[in-house]
């Protein structure tokens, strides 16, 4: 097991203060605080190579978690064991196990090309010269980034510059990589092009992967198992398909006639099932076992010119149940 | 041990590179930052040997005295601006920022790498220009400066470099317990101005304060003792001492610092 969380909790003590100027001054000699809890009894086990995705809204705790991990910061109670080691005492041999990617924070520097970043990571991760030179190659294949190695950081696109803090985080090859929004503010291309990449490196290398993004299709495409922080606290831990059949167990049906059907055998059908109808095309939202029932009665009515079956859209299901987890999980 | 020191070494000699990289990525800036280094030096060295050339000495410093302290304080200030001050002045910043991340994430000593990260390469031709200028005053001083007094010297005034980065970054580290205190670099910069004029002309508590608790004096004015009079080794040992202190406190506050650390939120 190489992540043990246990029972950790983090709490900020943050001062409190009126809007407006006597507010700011009242608060100049009078400081109020108040403790934020940030993250509360949060215990989890992840395994070696997994993929594990953490969910939660904005402000949930999900980059605390993500700092606690690394050894950013302190808890204020609980434990965390990474493969023999405590985070926050950044030994050495811990820091050169681990790599952090920040969606919105850079590594790299700004003014002078990745390469000449990566090599400094080389001195400091102390690579082995050959080492170094065959992950870096391997790196850029996969990213397709060979002919942006030796061009300012500045002048790359946002996309072109997460790949290149990517290699910059594996070139050590970590055992465990925290992602933290990776492809925010990404083109629908290049978050797809990392998603693919992310899963052949961890298919190839079995490396761990902890990913915390807003779009779902990253945590569709690459975690199996996701874990939900709501307020600083756990609400799930598990499998994401079920999360998501479990907020909303409904998949859409387009279902279009080669003619019109009889309208008495639909409204009949109408009183059994909820679903539109506009001349030929039949749409229909219902839960699996409902929407094969409805599909067979259908090759009664007519016809069919095609049939489409599809999920709804895991963004959609996710955002309605960031609007009130608890009540899904009841 | 020796191990370390070559990793270190070979560490700072990549951030040099890096460092000379991007100021050469942007030659006006490079040369601006020359140019305006000339200009500060040139002008403060032009305004203090004005106002010395009205006196004949200044405590016990007489006028070549004065100017070859000058010269070293000068030099004390581009030794610290080269390896110090694209790091600490910014260190608040950084902070505030969650830009510090990254460098605490590194299998290196984080006080190593907040510290000598970025290096003001530039600075490296002011250090050059200061140290032509000191040799040409001791080859024209009016008595023989011996080669005891100048490697005397150079400890002295590696000393006093230790000990103006540690009060910096002792400043610069308080912003761990204060969330934000931009005004740190400022801070430091007014209290290192002290060490930029003759210890002889501080008396009372003020000169104790300066000896012990800001120990500013031992930057500029003993290396400059040390160099014009001789080893003095009860300034010596006591500079020792005092860097030493200093930068056992610089450890101590940044770990109990690190305790504090929030990192911003992404």
């Amino acid at each position: 097991m190489p992540i043990q969380v246990n029972e950790l909790s983090k709490h900020f003590k943050m001062f409190k203060r009126e809007a407006g100027l006597s507010g700011a001054f009242h608060s100049f000699f009078n400081r109020k605080y108040e403790t934020f809890h940030a993250l509360k009894d949060i215990s989890v086990q992840i395994e070696d190579g997994e993929i594990l995705g953490i969910l939660g809204e904005n402000g949930a705790g999900k980059t605390t978690l993500i700092k606690l991990l690394v050894g950013l910061l302190h808890p204020s109670s609980g434990g965390v064991n990474i493969n023999g080691f405590t985070p926050w005492n950044r030994k050495s041999d811990f820091l050169k196990q681990i790599s952090v990617v920040m969606g919105q924070k850079n590594q790299l520097w700004w003014d002078i090309p990745a390469s000449e970043s990566f090599l400094l990571n080389q001195k400091i991760y102390e690579i082995p010269e050959t080492q170094y030179k065959n992950t870096l190659n391997e790196l850029v294949d996969l990213l397709s980034v060979q002919d942006k190695l030796n061009v300012q950081v500045r002048r790359l696109s946002l996309g072109e510059r997460m790949k290149m803090e990517i290699i910059a985080a594996l070139l050590h090859r970590p055992k465990i990589v925290l992602l933290d929004e990776p492809t925010i503010g990404l083109d629908v291309i290049s978050q797809l092009k990392i998603r693919e990449f992310v899963k052949c490196y961890n298919e190839k290398y079995k490396t761990t992967f902890l990913l915390t993004s807003h779009y779902m299709h990253d945590i569709q495409a690459l975690c199996k198992r996701v874990y939900v922080i709501h307020k600083g606290a756990s609400l799930y831990d598990g499998d994401f398909e079920k999360l998501v059949n479990r907020i909303n167990p409904k998949r859409k049906l387009i279902f279009e006639f080669s003619e019109i059907p009889d309208t008495n055998k639909t409204k009949i059908l109408s009183e059994k099932y909820i679903f539109n109808l506009n001349d030929t095309i039949l749409h229909a939202e219902l839960p699996d076992k409902e929407l094969t029932n409805l599909v067979s009665e259908l090759f009664h009515l007519g016809i069919p010119a095609s049939i489409t079956m599809e999920d709804l859209p895991v963004e959609d299901t996710m955002r309605s149940f960031f609007m009130a987890p608890e009540k899904f999980l009841e | 041990m020796v191990d370390m020191v070559r990793r270190y070494f070979s560490l700072w000699r990549c951030f040099f590179n890096n460092s000379l990289t991007r100021d050469l990525e942007f030659k006006a800036n490079f040369l601006g930052g020359l140019i305006v280094d000339i200009i500060f030096y040139g002008i403060q060295f032009f305004f203090f040997s004005i106002i010395y050339s009205y006196v004949n000495a200044l405590g016990d410093f007489t006028r070549e005295d004065v100017m070859i302290f000058l010269v070293i304080t000068f030099l004390a200030d581009t030794f610290y601006m080269f390896f110090f001050s694209g790091n600490l002045f910014h260190l608040n910043k950084w902070m505030v920022s969650g830009d510090l991340d990254y460098s605490l994430l590194r299998p290196v000593e984080s006080q190593f790498m907040v510290s000598f990260r970025y290096v003001k390469s530039y600075a490296l031709v002011s250090i050059v220009i200061l140290l032509i200028m000191l040799i040409t005053l001791i080859i024209d001083y009016s008595k023989p400066i011996g080669i005891l007094n100048m490697v005397t010297f150079a400890i002295s005034f590696l000393m006093g470099t230790v000990l103006w980065y540690s009060v910096d970054f002792i400043i610069s580290s308080s912003c761990f317990w204060f969330k934000n205190f931009s005004v740190s670099g400022w801070l430091s910069h007014e209290i290192l101005k002290f060490s930029t004029r003759p210890d002889s002309i501080y008396t009372g508590i003020l000169r104790k304060v300066l000896f012990s608790i800001i120990p500013m004096v031992l930057i500029a004015s003993i290396p400059t003792r040390i160099l014009l009079y001789g080893p003095n080794y009860h300034y010596l040992i006591g500079q020792l001492f005092m860097a030493l202190t200093f930068l056992s406190l610089t450890r101590i506050i940044w770990k109990r610092g690190l305790l504090r650390y929030e990192s911003a939120s992404s």
